[in-house]
């Protein structure tokens, strides 16, 4: 017997409207109008516009199609309250909702329904954006990442088009009262908190207005909604018990979340080392003592152990100067074999006894103060698995932000950017999941190091970190980028890693060729290339 | 030696070889994840050539019997056009005038 045929959903599209150009409305209206897809209800709530030809316009509209509804409100209750009267008047399955000066690509709701057909357990789904100018011209598409919790806590990234449940809406309370300007936040995190699953639509399907005193155009357009934005992460951690505080980020729209790390944990950061001196900012330094310097110095959490691997030539003087400054957290583990990056990490964890371990190179240095609490501290998330820092070579650009895997290759993104850059869309300043992190300072669990098999000694020098960050995929857990712990990585700006092929077959191998990334997309990941293909082609003619 | 030394060293001597295990669970737990991931990778792959290999065949499958059907009205063009070439070939001949071929066939008529 074949499966009976699903049904399509019903999307009721809630529009809060409040004294829009009559044009930009009507391109609104239409742009629902024009969509291939039929099942959808047009939700219209005039929030008492002083313009009396706003719900006119509307009632036309309603008066030649029946899916279209208008409701008007007796008084200005603002966003939320218009919003909730949509949400309550909604018939359909889902909600999605749309801004009265925005638009919708004609292929969004049947995009979004096939997501929907394809689990039956979907109950939110988002998709890429882009900006639309007065001129008609549309511009700057977010390519977002796939479902990132963390990343949500810091930016409102789902945004537009958002596509709810409209049971799971109804349950969680609809919008919030309080919450303006950042009521779809507020909204989304509650909702999120109890979907079964949420999915990514890497298309953009909806193009957001930019026109003056909208938040497209300028980010703090609306000074309140910030105050909203931190209140609601404040609560979504408070409601999953997470110990931490919310506050204002890099610029506005952005938050910060730092957490408390429970002192009962024990933390082991292992150094790989062969004692080598170098030059940093013309000052010669013995790299590993100077490491476990800033490490100790920059960190209130009294339970670390500082476990050393050194190669057994490190000179007998810097194991002295390592024991006056670790004095009793330092333990002490000499390697006689050839170099093994991976096997040297694998036995300073075998000789460690945290409950939580950090990797670290011997050529960093902590800037941040509290960088292990906020690097270990997400691991208290049963579902996190790895964390990684942000680092910066010795001239403040960044080293390391997150791994991306595309195009066959492993790479680092916003490698040289500065560090008061915040990215392309927050990348740099708000904490994320990411495919990979570096090695170079990263921090796990015990057990799930254990359980994975730390890491791969048949790839001594490179992509061992690449295989962990997998490792960890594949056992279903999740890998962030903590933009609050950061570092000075102290390896050459200019040196290339010589890679062999075999080590990159050997990833590949096992986990297949990288294609496009998850978290960071190779359009967000290259801009600078993609501002390249967007240059005329007789830029790129041969001078005869 | 103090019983003491002794205890420290035998102690030290056993957390070696407690490492030295955990070393050991760690490289065959890494080859256990390894061949698991390789397995799931060859699956997928598999997996992609066969559905591949499908789509393939199934195009072949319709492309034969295009082709089959062409050929059939190929053939059959081909015979037409052999017909109609043999009639046009009949219709070039010389013939005689009407008058003449009525006269001609009256004659054998009466013969």
């Amino acid at each position: 017997m074949s499966p009976q045929p699903i049904a399509p959903p019903r999307f009721s599209i809630v529009t809060p409207v409040y004294d829009p150009p009559i044009d930009v409305l009507k391109e609104c209206i239409e742009s629902v109008l024009a969509q291939d897809f039929d099942s959808w209800e047009l939700i219209l709530v005039d929030d008492f516009s002083p313009n009396a030809a706003v719900p006119t316009v509307i009632a036309q509209y309603a008066q030649q199609d029946a899916r279209i509804q208008l409701i008007e409100r007796d008084t200005n209750g603002h966003i939320v309250a218009a919003s909730n009267d949509g949400v309550a008047a909604a018939t359909g399955e889902f909600i999605a909702l749309l801004d009265h000066d925005d638009l919708l690509v004609p292929e969004a709701l049947s995009r979004v329904a096939g997501a929907i057909d394809r689990h039956d357990d979907v109950d939110y789904v988002y998709t890429d954006e882009d900006k639309v100018g007065e001129d008609g011209a549309t511009y700057g598409a977010f390519r977002k990442p796939d479902w990132s919790p963390e990343r949500l806590r810091g930016q409102m990234y789902t945004s537009h088009l958002s596509v709810l449940r409209t049971s799971l809406v109804r349950e969680v309370g609809g919008f919030r009262e309080g919450f303006d300007g950042s009521q779809d936040h507020d909204l989304v995190l509650r909702v999120t908190e109890r979907a079964r699953r949420v999915v990514h639509v890497p298309e953009v399907l909806y193009h957001w207005r930019a026109v003056e005193g909208s938040t497209a155009v300028d980010i703090e357009a609306k000074p309140y909604a910030e105050a909203a934005g931190i209140r609601a992460v404040q609560e979504h951690l408070d409601r999953l018990g997470i110990d931490a505080t919310a506050g204002p980020g890099a610029e506005p729209g952005r938050y910060v979340v730092q957490r408390r790390l429970d002192p009962a944990v024990t933390v082991s950061v292992v150094i790989p080392t062969m004692g080598q001196s170098s030059l940093v900012r013309g000052r010669r330094r013995v790299l590993v003592v100077e490491a476990v310097r800033s490490l100790l110095e920059r960190t209130d959490h009294e339970a670390v152990e500082v476990v050393v691997v050194h190669d057994t030539p490190t000179p007998s003087a810097v194991l002295d100067e390592l024991r006056e400054v670790a004095g009793d957290r330092l333990v002490l583990v000499p390697f006689d074999r050839p170099f093994n990056f991976s096997e040297k990490i694998n036995v300073g964890v075998c000789h460690a006894s945290g409950d939580r371990v950090v990797f670290l190179n011997d050529d960093v240095e902590a800037i941040s103060q509290g960088w292990l609490e906020q690097l270990v501290a997400p691991l208290d998330e049963p579902d996190v698995g790895l964390t990684g820092a942000k680092l910066y070579f010795s001239d403040q650009t960044v080293q390391h932000a997150g791994h991306a895997y595309y195009n066959a290759g492993y790479h680092h993104p916003f490698k040289f950017w500065t560090r008061d850059e915040v990215g392309p869309f927050g990348e740099l300043v708000v904490s994320r999941e990411v495919t990979g992190v570096t090695a170079a300072c990263a921090a796990m669990r015990r057990e799930t190091f254990f359980a994975i098999g730390g890491f791969s000694e048949a790839l001594p020098g490179n992509f061992n970190d690449v295989d962990l960050c997998y490792k960890v995929q594949a056992a279903g857990l999740r890998t962030l980028y903590v933009a609050t712990s950061e570092l000075y990585h102290y390896e050459s700006r200019t040196r290339e890693a010589r890679v062999q092929e075999w080590e990159r077959l050997a990833v590949v191998a096992r986990w297949g060729v990288a294609a496009e990334d998850r978290f960071t997309p190779s359009e967000v990941a290259m801009p600078n290339l993609r501002r390249v293909q967007e240059l005329p082609d007789e830029l790129f003619e041969p001078i005869v | 030696m103090t019983q003491d030394a002794t205890d420290r060293s035998e102690a030290d001597r056993l957390r070696e070889e407690v490492a030295e295990a955990r070393h050991h669970l760690l490289t065959v737990q890494d080859h256990v994840v390894g061949l698991e991931a390789e397995n799931g990778r060859l699956h997928l792959d598999l997996t992609r050539v066969t559905m591949e290999l499908r789509r393939q065949r199934k195009r072949t499958k319709t492309l034969l019997k295009q082709r089959d059907d062409a050929r059939a009205r190929l053939a059959d063009v081909r015979a037409r056009l052999e017909r109609h070439r043999g009639r046009g070939a009949e219709l070039e001949q010389p013939r005689a005038s009407i008058a003449r071929r009525v006269a001609r066939r009256v004659r054998g008529a009466l013969r």
